[in-house]
């Protein structure tokens, strides 16, 4: 009777605590997902931080909406998420600019809206854009091959895709940085994210014979390193960055003897929409930011800073190598700020 | 006078054309030539060995998944799944072997069985469904990639064993890719196919008349669907070679295959209408194709300049290729 009365007192303790858990309806909307190992993962990680808000009494229901890059499918996915009531439409948007008029409707819906990842520049609607700090991955990596090379070395800059707002703020970095060091850029090319047109551009400038020290690359280092193999041209004497685990192993894989080849990898961590997520839940429980988080307020733009740095000399790094040991080839370091880690650090 | 300057002119076009028609894989040889030329004037470093190595790398890779949809075009249909599967033959092929050698029987079998059976997917849906050859394969294209992005979670696993690598990418004579003797295989199969079995006179005869070829007791049908079934199976294997080239995969990797096979056999000469064609035109498209993206990165020209560039060459080519009549049905 003991017994029964004790699971009977559990039961009732536990109702209220289902009872008062808030249903929150989250839909992350997706420019591209398939094929692209950084947004599988980016989406994985919204998951992950959707399942782990329970803790906080949030039970963060998911959907997910794929536009393949076309504009006029992603304004339709949008508006319906607004007209089937989502609490919080979190989007990586398929191009800078266009999507106020559904931005507004969806405010207007009392819907949460926020920009991830890839920065919403259009300066007439009130959102907030979460993003990596992109212009940090271009400098340091612009900056380390400087330090590496010397000045006056001259180095092969190969960008990600023209236009988007992630490569012109790397490219920027980057600019800065090769200004500083006095490095002079002897070749260019745009692999546009793409792993085969990487090693076909690699491999073209390759070809057209112009003597380079190093490779400054937004992602795909892996890639175009495969190049320097197929055409039997020697490594460079740097070349970065990456963040994938295929990268963190060849290096090892070259580098653990002598150090062969100079290198850099950079966290651009997917888990960036998880991170803008819990911004999204700290917004819901009623907190408010503060005011100088902004790195671009004139766009609401918080850039979260690239946490982990690893060059050659990390060689030996415990860290490092279980880091590069425990990821898949296509798998980026990933990881994101909690519910509490965005309270504290950017609500008041 | 200005009549008779025009006339000249014309007289001169037709010339070119005629030339154009009657060998479009010697035209394609010249103007790979003549691109390299140019690319040698303009950027004098570009004339080495390396880049003559890497040429003749890439135009093997083409070439050899251009083989299958040559066949398919002049069967009277069409493949985009190329790319689709060249794909998903790197990823099951980094996966078997894992960066460890001993595995490339298993690895072989298991890429030409799955390349066959889509290949055999899309002869049964185009031919015997009788749904639009471009329409059916774009869309198992999207099912295949939808596929290795959900078996693998978009992130496929393991390398191209170091055996395997050597060789794709190994040099004979210092020059010459290792690849190229995988074409000693491949090319006389093609040949052999097209020029000298029954089945390639067959593929010619349905391509250029399914009526008459049906009323002369070939079973189209069956051409037909083992046109795809060979075609994804070269594709397959290309894939595969391919993941011995890049040592490791990604979903959709090698998806601008499809788009640039099609090119490279329609510039080699081989008519969307199908019934004419030849497999050393879509080598020397491929060669073609190679040579002037070569020569585009060679100038230093931004991604999006390369991409009008490489527009406006081959909508001109194509121009050029594509005034033949239609063949009769």
């Amino acid at each position: 009777m003991k017994k029964m009365c004790f699971i009977i007192l559990i039961i009732a303790l536990c109702i209220p605590t289902v009872a008062m858990a808030e249903d929150v309806r989250l839909a992350s909307h997706n420019a591209v997902i398939e094929g692209n190992p950084y947004r599988v993962r980016y989406e994985a990680d919204i998951q992950e931080a959707a399942a782990a808000a329970a803790d906080h009494g949030l039970n963060v229901s998911y959907a997910s909406f794929v536009s393949n890059w076309d504009p006029a499918t992603e304004s339709q996915q949008l508006q319906n998420s607004i007209n089937e009531g989502y609490d919080i439409l979190l989007v990586n948007p398929v191009s800078t600019t266009g999507l106020d008029p559904i931005i507004e409707k969806a405010q207007d819906a009392g819907i949460i809206y926020i920009n991830a990842d890839c920065e919403y520049t259009s300066e007439d609607v009130d959102i907030l854009n979460i993003s990596t700090d992109q212009y940090y991955l271009g400098y340091k990596t612009g900056t380390y091959a400087g330090e590496v090379l010397g000045s006056g070395a001259k180095v092969v800059m190969m960008a990600a895709l023209e236009g988007n707002a992630a490569n012109t703020a790397r490219q920027n970095g980057f600019a800065k940085a090769i200004e500083e060091q006095g490095l002079e850029v002897v070749a260019t090319g745009n692999h546009d994210w793409d792993a085969a047109l990487a090693t076909e551009i690699m491999t073209g400038i390759i070809n057209s014979g112009v003597e380079f020290d190093g490779v400054l690359i937004s992602q795909c280092a892996e890639a175009a390193l495969a190049a320097f193999d197929a055409t039997g041209k020697p490594y460079p004497k740097f070349m970065g960055f990456n963040d994938t685990g295929e990268w963190m192993q060849k290096m090892i894989a070259l580098n653990d003897d002598e150090i062969v080849m100079p290198f850099m990898v950079l966290s651009n961590p997917p888990g960036v929409g998880a991170s803008a997520l819990n911004f999204g839940l700290n917004i819901l429980l009623g907190k408010e930011l503060k005011d100088d988080v902004y790195n671009v307020p004139e766009i609401n733009s918080i850039w979260l800073p690239s946490k982990l740095v690893f060059t050659d000399q990390d060689i030996d790094n415990p860290e490092f190598r279980a880091m590069a040991e425990s990821m898949a080839p296509g798998d980026a370091i990933t990881y994101w700020l909690t519910i509490d880690e965005v309270a504290a650090e950017y609500f008041k | 006078m200005v009549q008779t300057h025009s006339v000249k002119k014309m007289t001169f076009l037709q010339k070119v054309n005629g030339f154009i028609q009657k060998s479009p894989a010697r035209m394609a040889i010249i103007i790979a030539t003549l691109l390299y030329g140019i690319t040698v004037a303009m950027v004098p470093t570009a004339l080495n060995l390396s880049a003559i190595t890497s040429i003749i790398m890439l135009t093997l890779l083409l070439s050899f998944a251009s083989a299958g949809q040559t066949i398919v075009l002049i069967a009277g249909g069409m493949d985009f799944t190329v790319g689709a599967v060249m794909s998903a033959g790197a990823i099951i092929t980094t996966a078997i072997m894992n960066g460890q050698d001993g595995n490339f029987v298993k690895t072989l079998v298991v890429v030409l069985l799955s390349s066959a059976g889509i290949g055999l997917l899309n002869g049964i849906c185009t031919v015997k469904i009788g749904l639009p050859a471009m329409i059916v394969t774009m869309a198992i294209s999207n099912v295949v990639n939808r596929l290795t992005y959900v078996l693998t979670d978009g992130s496929p696993l393991g390398y191209a064993s170091p055996a395997f690598i050597k060789s794709v990418t190994s040099k004979i004579l210092g020059f010459v890719p290792s690849l190229a003797l995988y074409g000693l295989v491949i090319f006389p199969i093609v040949f052999y196919l097209l020029y000298f079995s029954r089945l390639g006179k067959q593929v010619y005869l349905v391509g250029n008349n399914d009526n008459a070829a049906r009323l002369n007791g070939i079973n189209t049908s069956k051409v037909k669907i083992l046109t795809y079934v060979i075609s994804a199976t070269l594709s397959g294997f290309t894939g595969m070679l391919g993941a011995g080239y890049m040592q490791s995969a990604k979903c959709q990797m090698f998806d601008g295959y499809a788009f640039n096979s099609l090119i490279a056999v329609i510039v080699g000469g081989t008519a969307l209408s199908g019934g004419v064609g030849t497999y050393t035109g879509s080598i020397a498209g491929a060669l073609l194709m190679v040579v002037l993206t070569n020569m585009l990165t060679a100038l230093s020209l931004s991604q999006p300049v390369r991409n009008i560039a490489m527009g406006i060459v081959m909508i001109s080519l194509l121009i050029l290729y594509n005034r033949e009549k239609s063949v009769r049905q």
